[in-house]
């Protein structure tokens, strides 16, 4: 019987840089290709496993290949889901947040029918994925130059809705609850996009305690309220594609000229 | 010769029903029901007010909430019972503080201390142990704003509310006597000699408070009830120069006669859970070895008593809205995320 590894690196040959992380690895394969060699002297590779029962959770063999690899960057991609994972659909009760925590552009939500709570209880239920967060980086930081970077803004409601429709499977569990259609039920933008900026915050303080460049999602990955690019989108509910991807690696490359 | 004991049955001689003949539930002789089958009940105040939560909503009795956390946040620890009560009031020691509190909820008082920062978070001095404070000033206000929103509702909504007498003893801001739950320095803030006064109150100073508190939830809604009951447990210090024992008699004491003054109004109903627990014809064991904690067999007798004059209820407790079905929701949202990660691995 022929080996098969359990994990794979996908893309260049003897690349600098690998892309490793969760899901939203996957918008960077093949990205690496569409920096010319003019514009980049990185070469990248991803690297997944061939495992779907390690695909949202991470192990140490993972790591540990990662570390084995003779690349001597690393960017690192963690969760992106967290605004999704429990949020995604409207919560009973509804909930919102206020304040300027996560961004001093939003207009408080007055609707009192809401139970606001408070960015510090989010990071809470965030710590552990946060705290295991900073193991890895601290781990391949010992070896590797990591980059962390930035994920995936959140989609608006009516392309989630969409998305829910399409699939038959979870559309029939979300009309269980109450709400006169689909998106309906969806959580709303605004809450979701002050989730996601709190994410980006606590990676960069991560990044910083960490002593590694955070690589920030740039400004041409989304709209001004925070919404990702259409053009950017995957036909699903979280993921981003590979023109988010391009803007990451060309920023990567930006916030390293201006380091070294 | 006749005069009026003659008239008296026998529950007002203590010979004829203590020691033998005792039951606690003969201590209450006021209106029946005291709680109703369709009772909205609330409550406040310090640990009976706490401790009825469990076993009336185990009898079926509905209790009010309207400070609720969906799942998973409703499974994140919390500190000093916050998310016990009604609303996230955490407990109210004086009747001082429990005024006050409807106060700031009609929008009628607001504190001049109303903000401690310390190190980079945003405490409310009024819920100094709060667990996830705000971060931002402007996150404060709308948290704080909030609050009491859900206090008005909780107070409102109720048609019922239980609340227990804990202290006489206070400290309060020099500016405006805001009653702070905790003397600033213990739970949370700094204490400063220059804002910070201790207090104790009198009789006097809590029938007021209560008086206008118990008009206030009425003024909410009109049909509003109060049962009123003073905690038992002993004060873990005293700011007086007394020792303890003595300053916690006093302080009941003070808390018992103001309670017997209040429950004049027809709307108000004294429940003697105090007596139940610390009379003379109280068993040794309702107190814990520390003698100040009441023991699991002190708090059965008490509810043993109120439940005997409720009206029974059909139906044990539901589960409240955010039960199951907000586990669900969350379930999805995660399996959702989950899933896409899979396809998006899977078809690359």
């Amino acid at each position: 019987m022929a080996f098969v590894p359990e994990f794979v690196i996908s893309g260049a040959v003897e690349p600098t840089t690998l892309i490793v992380g969760h899901s939203h690895i996957i918008a960077y394969a093949g990205a690496g290709e569409h920096l010319s060699a003019e514009k980049s002297r990185r070469r990248y590779g991803v690297v997944y496993s061939r495992n779907p029962e390690l695909w949202t959770s991470l192990s140490e063999p993972y790591w540990s290949f990662v570390l084995a690899q003779p690349s001597p960057e690393i960017c690192l991609c963690w969760n992106g889901n967290q605004h999704n994972a429990n949020f995604l659909l409207e919560t009973d009760p509804r909930i919102t947040l206020c304040g300027s925590v996560g961004g001093s552009q939003f207009n408080n939500d007055r609707d009192s029918k809401r139970t606001v709570v408070s960015y510090s209880m989010i990071d809470e239920l965030w710590a552990s994925d946060f705290l295991r967060l900073r193991q890895v980086l601290a781990k391949l930081s010992e070896r590797k130059r990591v980059f962390l970077v930035g994920t995936p803004p959140p989609k608006p409601r009516s392309e989630i809705a969409s998305r829910l429709e399409s699939d038959e499977f979870f559309a029939q569990k979300v009309r269980l609850f109450d709400g006169d259609s689909i998106e309906d039920r969806v959580s709303p933008d605004d809450f979701r996009i002050r989730l996601w900026l709190r994410m980006q915050q606590t990676l960069q303080k991560i990044a910083s305690e960490a002593g590694s460049p955070f690589i920030a999602v740039p400004d041409a990955c989304y709209e001004p309220n925070f919404l990702l690019r259409a053009e950017m989108s995957v036909p699903d509910a979280s993921h981003a594609n590979e023109l988010f991807a391009i803007e990451m690696l060309k920023a990567i490359d930006q916030v390293d000229r201006k380091i070294t | 010769m006749t005069n009026p004991y003659r008239e008296q049955p026998d529950r007002a001689f203590w010979s004829r029903s203590i020691p033998d003949k005792f039951k606690s539930r003969d201590l209450y002789d006021g209106n029946f029901p005291l709680i109703r089958r369709d009772d909205r009940i609330a409550s406040a105040g310090s640990c009976f007010a706490a401790n009825v939560i469990a076993p009336l909503e185990a009898a079926g009795f509905h209790y009010e909430r309207t400070e609720l956390f969906p799942y998973p946040l409703s499974t994140l620890p919390e500190n000093l019972g916050y998310g016990k009560f009604s609303a996230r009031y955490g407990n109210i020691y004086t009747a001082r503080q429990f005024r006050q509190l409807l106060e700031r909820a009609d929008g009628g008082f607001v504190p001049q201390e109303n903000l401690w920062i310390i190190d980079g978070k945003y405490i409310d001095p009024f819920r100094p142990g709060l667990r996830y404070p705000a971060l931002a000033w402007d996150e404060f206000q709308e948290l704080q704003a909030a609050h009491l929103r859900a206090v008005k509702a909780a107070f409102t909504n109720a048609s019922l509310t239980i609340f227990t007498l804990g202290l006489t003893e206070a400290w309060i801001s020099a500016a405006d006597g805001a009653v702070f739950p905790t003397c600033p320095g213990t739970v949370g803030g700094l204490f400063d000699p220059e804002r910070h006064r201790f207090v104790n109150f009198s009789v006097q100073d809590v029938v007021n408070d209560l008086t206008q508190a118990f008009w206030t939830i009425r003024g909410w809604n009109p049909q509003a009830r109060i049962i009123v009951t003073v905690s038992p447990v002993p004060l873990v210090a005293t700011a007086t120069k007394q020792h303890v024992v003595s300053a916690t008699i006093r302080s009941k004491s003070v808390l018992r006669a103001a309670a017997d003054e209040v429950a004049s109004l027809d709307f108000v109903e004294y429940f003697p859970a105090y007596e139940i627990i610390t009379g003379p014809q109280a068993s040794h064991d309702f107190f814990q070895a520390d003698r100040r904690e009441v023991s699991d067999a002190g708090i059965a007798a008490v509810m043993d008593a109120l439940l005997a004059h409720c009206e029974t209820t059909q139906q044990p407790t539901q589960l409240s809205a955010s039960g199951s079905s907000t586990l669900s929701r969350a379930d999805i949202s995660r399996s959702i995320s989950n899933a896409e990660c899979d396809e998006v691995m899977l078809e690359w």
